[in-house]
């Protein structure tokens, strides 16, 4: 029996027959996967076919915390979204901050499955260890932030609230989940996926504890994790004042900022949209997610000019870059009102501003007709920025609506697919991986396309220069211990910003004194490594193979023209073939028996 | 020679923002980074007083390169040259 950080009961919400169940949690699942992202993707592995049309009735959603989730452990608010990718089509785990993670736990419930598909809109009412499915027809074409509101007005002023917007309801591929109307769960087009099941959210709310198995060397934990992470310099104070765009202007410093959708990798205005010019010209003050000692979120305001008024959340980093230097833009305060229009329409930002950097290019290349572009589509105009963020997100005219599939399927339209800074057909974030070669294998191999987040080897590549980022030497081995690490840590409903502080044994005492389970930080990366490897197989079933774990031919082949890392292309061969190697999968990239029997993922 | 150097974040403030330093030929970043040439606060900030070395959070930018693959302290200065300067970063 499990002893505590779970709460051991699963709500399965089957949308076609309106039949809503608790049942109890998997504890050899649990043990293996933990929660979150691990036992998410075992749902999906063993529920799924992984040939399942995303967008069908057959694809499931799972929104997972983990064990650590609504206890004290610091910076434990994350919650998982799992599915297939509607983008992508591989299997996808996409996370948000905030606070309703915790809040289901609190309700009675690790986990959520939505499953079939609803003939009207609904959304779903948790309190208590109770659940019902209520009507969402007024809800449905609201924002993000007007549907958080309205949730909370039908259901508790104080609930959560998880909800979809107006691209997720018409199944943009780039559609996000968002949270409390300014969290994101960004990337793969999970909000499409939900928007297929006519499930508009879930408001959520209770006031049971979570039980925890060692108490006193669970506290003990808590104070020493929440020490390390208050006295260091970045999650302790940094992190606040600056948030996560403080990155602007040093991976600028480094010439791996992608600019102009990859033309170049240096944006002589960066300092215009850095972390620092943000806090002097929109900053309000600082926010921090559930039990956070850290509290990078922004909330922001544009003060004057056009857009003067409008405020919201954000801009994080990979905003700033996507809809800033990406397009060309360096006027503030159209990339924070983009922003905020992402969230309202409830897109990832990622792909937002990427594919308008695609269709920019497309644009002024002449692969886009003046005729099917409603205002000229150029580098550098904010206000295009601004015009296209909504042709996107109302899907209105062609353009709007082809916006709305993503760069890849955007640029396959107009004949040129290769204009498409993407993997797998997911838009590669702000590093770029000519001027820092480690990330880009991680790109490459990312199970849910490119992706930063699966293994931030940007800390040891360029914010602690413990790996040399112009080198390939090391980089499988590099890669594949940060992709593992972070698997592990999705799991726990921790955040990956603790580990800039905290170590992976500190993680695994907090997971092992919660749930009683024996952790230790060998066994920490073992479960990484299995649920790493878990996602694969996934793929694989899903048809995706060695072929797909590539780069854009632009990253490959052409030079970065200016800046620090001026003459760099990327050379990808040089480390895959090292990378299958350390996995312990063959030269397919399929991985061995004797991997997955070592895992437990084969008897 | 003429160096550039630039602080970001919390150290812009203790820095001053963008200065640009004369030094002599065959200047190394070691002769950069003291009081002759910067502020006494500036250099405590990033210099661990005890080891005389550069504290491990901070991160030093030559042209973009990790001083610690040229050289670190014992990097060699050019006319031109620009040195960035961040305290510890995080995010992504």
């Amino acid at each position: 029996m499990i002893k505590g950080g779970f709460q051991g009961k699963i709500l399965r919400v089957n949308l076609t027959s309106g039949k809503i169940m608790a049942e109890d949690l998997n504890e050899d699942w649990a043990k293996k996967f933990v929660g979150g992202r691990g036992y998410g993707t075992k749902i999906m592995y063993e529920e799924v076919d992984p040939k399942v049309d995303p967008l069908s009735e057959k694809n499931k959603v799972i929104i997972a915390t983990g064990p650590l989730g609504g206890t004290l452990a610091p910076s434990s608010g994350r919650t998982m979204v799992v599915t297939k990718g509607p983008l992508t089509g591989t299997i996808a785990c996409s996370n948000a901050g905030g606070y309703f993670g915790p809040a289901l736990k609190h309700a009675g419930f690790d986990m959520v499955v939505i499953e079939g598909k609803a003939k009207e809109p609904v959304y779903l009412w948790i309190y208590k260890g109770e659940a019902e499915l209520r009507c969402a027809k007024d809800i449905w074409g609201k924002t993000s932030d007007e549907a958080d509101k309205i949730l909370r007005d039908k259901t508790h002023p104080k609930a959560e609230t998880m909800e979809i917007g107006p691209a997720g309801e018409k199944q943009s591929l780039v559609a996000n989940v968002m949270f409390n109307g300014h969290r994101a769960a960004g990337r793969t087009g999970v909000g499409a996926v939900l928007g297929s099941k006519n499930f508009k959210g879930i408001a959520v709310r209770g006031n049971l504890g979570v039980k925890v198995a060692e108490p006193e060397k669970f506290m003990e934990a808590v104070y020493k994790t929440r020490e390390i992470l208050s006295k260091d310099a970045f999650s302790g104070g940094g992190a606040a004042m600056l948030g996560t765009a403080m990155l602007v202007n040093v991976i600028n410093g480094v010439g791996a900022f992608p600019t102009k959708n990859a033309q170049d990798a240096y944006f002589p205005e960066a300092e215009k949209i850095s972390g620092e010019t943000l806090r002097e010209r929109n900053l309000i003050r600082n926010e921090g997610c559930a039990v956070c000692p850290i509290g990078c979120g922004r909330v922001t305001e544009i003060k004057e000019g056009k857009y003067k008024g409008a405020h919201g959340g954000g801009p994080e980093y990979e905003s700033v870059w996507a809809l800033g230097a990406m397009c060309g833009v360096s006027d503030l305060d159209a990339v924070v009102m983009a922003n905020y229009l992402c969230d309202k329409y409830g897109m990832d930002t990622i792909s937002a501003g990427s594919t308008v950097a695609c269709g920019m290019e497309l644009y002024e290349e002449g692969y886009i007709p003046k005729e099917d572009s409603p205002l000229p589509l150029t580098f550098g105009s904010g206000e295009a920025l601004v015009e296209a963020i909504k042709l996107m997100g109302e899907q209105k005219g062609k353009l709007g609506k082809l916006l709305a599939q993503g760069s890849y399927r955007l640029g396959e339209h107009y004949g040129h697919p290769e204009l498409s800074m993407s993997v797998k057909k997911q838009e590669f974030p702000a590093y770029d991986p000519r001027g820092v070669k480690g990330i880009g294998l991680e790109y490459a191999t990312s199970n849910r396309g490119a992706c930063h987040v699966r293994g931030y080897t940007i800390a040891p590549e360029v914010l602690t220069g413990a790996a040399d980022r112009l080198k390939y030497e090391g980089k499988g081995e590099l890669v594949k211990t940060f992709q593992d690490l972070t698997s592990a840590l999705d799991s726990t409903s921790i955040c990956l910003f603790t580990t800039f502080g905290l170590g992976g044994e500190d993680i695994a005492l907090l997971l092992s004194t919660a749930t009683g389970f024996k952790v230790d930080i060998n066994e920490f990366m073992k479960i990484g490594e299995r649920i790493w490897n878990l996602e694969r197989l996934f793929n694989i079933k899903a048809g995706f193979s060695r072929k797909d774990d590539n780069l854009p031919m632009r990253i490959l082949k052409e030079p970065i023209k200016t800046g620090p890392s001026k003459g760099e292309i990327e050379e990808l061969d040089k480390m895959l073939d090292d990378y299958y190697k350390v996995r312990g999968w063959d030269k397919n990239g399929i991985p061995t028996n004797e991997k997955l029997k070592a895992l437990g993922l084969l008897d | 020679m003429i160096v550039k150097v630039k602080a970001f974040a919390n150290l812009r403030e203790v820095f001053g923002g963008e200065i640009k330093i004369k030094l002599k030929g065959g200047a190394i970043l070691k002769d950069l980074l003291s009081p002759v040439f910067l502020p006494p606060e500036s250099v405590e900030a990033i210099i661990d007083s005890e080891s005389g070395e550069i504290k491990p959070s901070i991160l030093i930018l030559k042209n973009g390169r990790n001083i610690r693959f040229l050289g670190g302290l014992l990097a060699k200065l050019e006319d031109g040259d620009e040195v960035s300067i961040f305290p510890p970063l995080g995010g992504g």
